[in-house]
């Protein structure tokens, strides 16, 4: 459904502008040079380097303007902590979206989800009294069902995937406030506080969970064959299942991957803040997709890639939370994020041309 | 002297040294219904795509209703000429009424810019019961059956020429293939709609592959072959024969065929019983390891199904297939695994991924041999895999790291020929291999195509271009309504017998 097109009219030809097509003999020694220090072509021009790392360098202002305008607070160490600590959720949702926008799925009931599985979680462990292990389960069952019903709609059936999503995402939010009867439900289980609150290095666990979540997701994407195969699923689907590649499992499971992500994160949700209500995921849907979009517009642009998600997450942080030492308070968050999507598609498209 | 709605005279046209068209001069008069013939490659295109101000003619002057066209051309200084076209597919939105498709562009608005509706009503009634349609404006096209949606396509390139006014009307009309997807019986209610639009002093160019059609409907009949006007008669000096022969003439054979190849000894790799699909009307036939197999035949049919029934792309509606003596249900995936490529002739949709690189389009179907220890893609192998492959079919180009849409057109065709011939399957499937690329990849297509073949491969092509399948085949099905009605084979492969077979005339001992 999206595909972001990553032609590049400055790139076109380059370095040769007349060497499209030569049926002539007499190339292969030009041709060897050419094919061997292509893969670093792309990235030879200073040009070329910039909108690879648009996004890096905004990050890198960001961080010096703040830094420079409150160095006390802004810079100080423990700040960068929390502010990785504090987006854990937000790096799991996002990277675990990028799989299924990667395989042209847009997903709009990860809010829901998030949202529903923290609910859950808290319902079924503190209410009902189950023991983690079996509350993580049932939620994350109830949840995989979620993204079952969501594949079967849109691969199976072909509905449009955008409506069926963002309908889905609107049941949950009414579930759960049904499970949590609208209050937030508090008394969480020390052992699930412990597993998401204790650090490493100083930053929260969930931190490096949604890390080794990234590096499993970029070594797949990346540097596997079924990567290969979900980025053409979700570019050509037509012609991906042409080559014989499975576009229908890969676009199910793409499906599946974004729902366990939004479970995981509200799992975190739940660890971190040691209570769940409802609507808690629905804040997290804009940035969620901001930081994909806006990661699709670098690193590898005009890809939907789990390295520049993260980048696009850390610069949705760092903005924010500079906008808050500021004193702007809570509607900084909306405007902001609501604007760096904007900007992020703005972007992409125009580095996509 | 009667009016000329046209006035070609002689145009030349010539894309890279070769004369598309060739001093060819044209008239249609007012008030009559003027068919243009000619196959594939014999320059009609180019015509029509020359009036409509596509291309600037090298040489010639174009008039229309006596103004000079001067180029560039906008579609919009067309309509202000009188010219309208409508063209095969018609470009009616099927979920818009009837009164929405006619009088889109050209409604009458009143105060506060509100759109009249009863009077758009009363017009639109008015101009289809004019033609003896008494059909709800409101009626959405979607309801309507194919023959009246052409109804509706050639009304609505009427009104654009016409004033209003029967005494002074006066413009062109320009019909590409109206007729390719009606059946037999529905075609006559066109038709009727057609020369009713001439006798209102309207200019028709009717641009068909029917011979039929001209003999039934038009007025007189020009014929272009080879870029060359061979003929503009009368039609009742012509019949059926007669036209074949002007549009089959002596089509010059392109390229020298490679012949003598026996293949009676090679085994039978794939059978194809009583095949059925849309157009396709139980098929049965076989073929052996390293032929090739070209199927062709007019456009419409059932040729250009078979690469997608036999690799599973497109369900078939009954028969059987069969690979290597065994039961094969068509799927890609399974496909893939009996040894089977295919390559669409749509480039766009289901060719190339445009925006995946070079290297991951060429790399696609052969990926697993770059996997190496826990899964993980090997980038130098890869890289080799590239190189060999663009190195071997001798395709050009900056980095193999640049999108897939910086490649031409006949780039892209042969760097997608060349990863599934790369992939060595049993039997490769091509649909118009060598449509819309250039003559120097379509040649280079056909060297790649024979090499693999002469190594063991089968290759299943279907194509219009019928130079490129007498060159290219050892045998050739030629295709009519569905059936097979000529088999060729030997030196019987030859471009004036496709063409000739294509129109129904030759006959083999074959078949």
């Amino acid at each position: 459904m999206i595909s972001l097109n990553k032609v590049s009219k400055k790139n076109r030809g380059k370095p040769k502008p007349n060497s499209a097509v030569s049926l002539g003999g007499g190339v292969d020694e030009e041709f060897h040079g050419t094919v061997l220090s292509s893969r670093s072509m792309a990235l030879s021009s200073p040009k070329e380097f910039f909108r690879h790392y648009t996004v890096v360098f905004a990050l890198i202002v960001t961080i010096i303007v703040f830094g420079i305008l409150r160095p006390k607070t802004f810079l100080a160490l423990s700040d960068i902590k929390t502010i990785l600590t504090g987006q854990a959720a937000l790096f799991a949702l996002a990277l675990t979206l990028t799989v299924a926008l990667g395989a042209g799925e847009i997903d709009l009931s990860v809010g829901g989800v998030l949202g529903f599985s923290s609910v859950l979680i808290a319902y079924l462990s503190a209410v009902k009294g189950l023991s983690v292990e079996l509350s993580l389960l049932i939620s994350f069952v109830v949840i995989l069902a979620v993204a079952a019903v969501n594949s079967y709609l849109i691969v199976k059936i072909q509905v449009n995937g955008l409506i069926t999503t963002l309908a889905m995402g609107t049941i949950l939010d009414g579930l759960s406030q049904a499970v949590s009867n609208s209050s937030t439900i508090g008394n969480i289980p020390s052992r699930i506080l412990k597993i998401m609150q204790g650090r490493f290095l100083g930053i929260g666990l969930p931190f490096w969970y949604a890390v080794i979540v990234g590096i499993v997701i970029w070594y797949v994407l990346h540097h596997m064959q079924s990567g290969r195969f979900l980025y053409f699923t979700g570019e050509g689907r037509e012609a991906a299942r042409l080559a014989g590649i499975r576009v229908d499992r890969i676009r199910t499971t793409s499906l599946f991957v974004s729902a366990i992500g939004a479970w995981f994160a509200g799992f975190i949700l739940v660890g971190q803040t040691g209570a769940a209500q409802a609507g808690t995921g629905d804040p997290y849907l804009l940035p969620a997709y901001a930081a994909t979009f806006l990661g699709a517009a670098t690193i590898k642009p005009g890809r939907f890639n789990p390295l520049g998600t993260f980048v696009a997450v850390l610069l949705l942080a760092v903005g924010t939370t500079g906008l808050q030492l500021f004193g702007l308070t809570d509607w900084v968050t909306n405007v902001f994020d609501g604007a760096i999507l904007i900007v992020a598609i703005g972007l992409a498209t125009l580095v996509g041309r | 002297m009667t009016k000329l709605a046209l006035a070609v005279e002689d145009v030349t046209k010539t894309f890279g040294g070769t004369a598309a068209l060739n001093n060819v001069s044209l008239r249609v008069e007012a008030g009559e219904v003027h068919a243009l013939l000619g196959h594939n490659g014999s320059g009609k295109s180019t015509l029509i795509k020359v009036i409509a101000g596509y291309h600037r003619p090298d040489s010639g002057t174009i008039e229309v209703n006596g103004h000079a066209v001067r180029y560039p051309t906008s579609a919009l200084s067309l309509k202000d000429f009188g010219v309208s076209f409508m063209h095969q597919d018609i470009g009616l939105v099927p979920t818009l009424s009837i009164l929405e498709n006619l009088r889109v562009g050209r409604l009458q608005t009143g105060a506060m810019r509100h759109i009249r509706w009863s009077n758009e009503r009363k017009t639109v009634s008015r101009l289809l019961s004019s033609f003896g349609f008494d059909l709800s404006p409101d009626t959405p096209v979607s309801r309507l059956s194919a023959s009246e949606r052409s109804v509706i396509g050639v009304v609505r390139a009427f009104q654009d020429v016409s004033t209003g006014d029967s005494s002074s009307d006066r413009g062109l009309v320009i019909l590409d293939e109206p007729t390719a997807a009606l059946p037999e019986e529905e075609k006559r209610r066109l038709f009727g709609v057609i020369k009713q639009v001439a006798a209102r002093g309207i200019g028709v160019l009717l641009v068909t592959h029917h011979l039929e059609e001209p003999l039934q409907f038009a007025d007189r009949v020009s014929v272009l072959r080879d870029g060359r006007l061979v003929a503009s008669d009368d039609i009742s000096t012509h019949n059926y024969e007669s036209l074949a022969e002007l549009v089959v003439g002596g089509s010059v054979e392109k390229s020298v065929k490679v012949s003598g190849r026996n293949l009676a000894e090679h085994e039978e790799i794939i059978n194809v019983n009583d095949l059925s699909g849309l157009v396709l009307d139980g098929v049965s036939f076989s073929v052996r390891r390293g032929e090739i197999l070209g199927l062709t035949g007019l456009m419409g049919a059932g040729h250009e199904e078979l690469p997608f029934l036999l690799y599973g792309a497109q369900r078939p509606c009954g028969g059987s297939v069969s690979v290597g003596g065994k039961r094969f249900f068509p799927d890609p995936v399974r496909a893939r695994r009996q040894g089977l490529a295919f390559i669409s002739g749509d480039r766009i949709r289901a060719g190339g991924v445009l925006s995946a690189s070079i290297a991951e389009n060429v790399t696609l179907p052969v990926l697993e041999s770059a996997v190496g220890k826990l899964r993980w893609l090997r980038s130098r192998q890869e890289d080799s895999i590239v190189q060999s492959v663009l190195k071997e079919f001798r395709i050009k180009l900056a980095s193999p790291h640049l999108p897939f849409s910086t490649l031409s057109g006949g780039s892209q065709q042969k760097a997608l020929i060349g990863r599934w011939v790369g992939s060595s399957p049993q039997i490769l499937l091509l649909q118009e291999p060598t449509a819309g690329v250039d003559i120097g990849a379509s040649q280079d297509i056909i060297a790649i195509l024979r090499e693999f073949a002469t190594k063991g491969g089968t290759v299943i092509f279907s194509s219009e271009q019928y130079e490129d399948v007498a060159s290219l085949s050892d045998r050739v099905l030629v295709f009519r309504g569905g059936k097979i009605v000529a088999s060729l084979s030997g030196a019987e492969v030859t471009t004036e017998n496709i063409v000739s077979s294509s129109y129904g005339k030759f006959q083999t001992a074959g078949t």
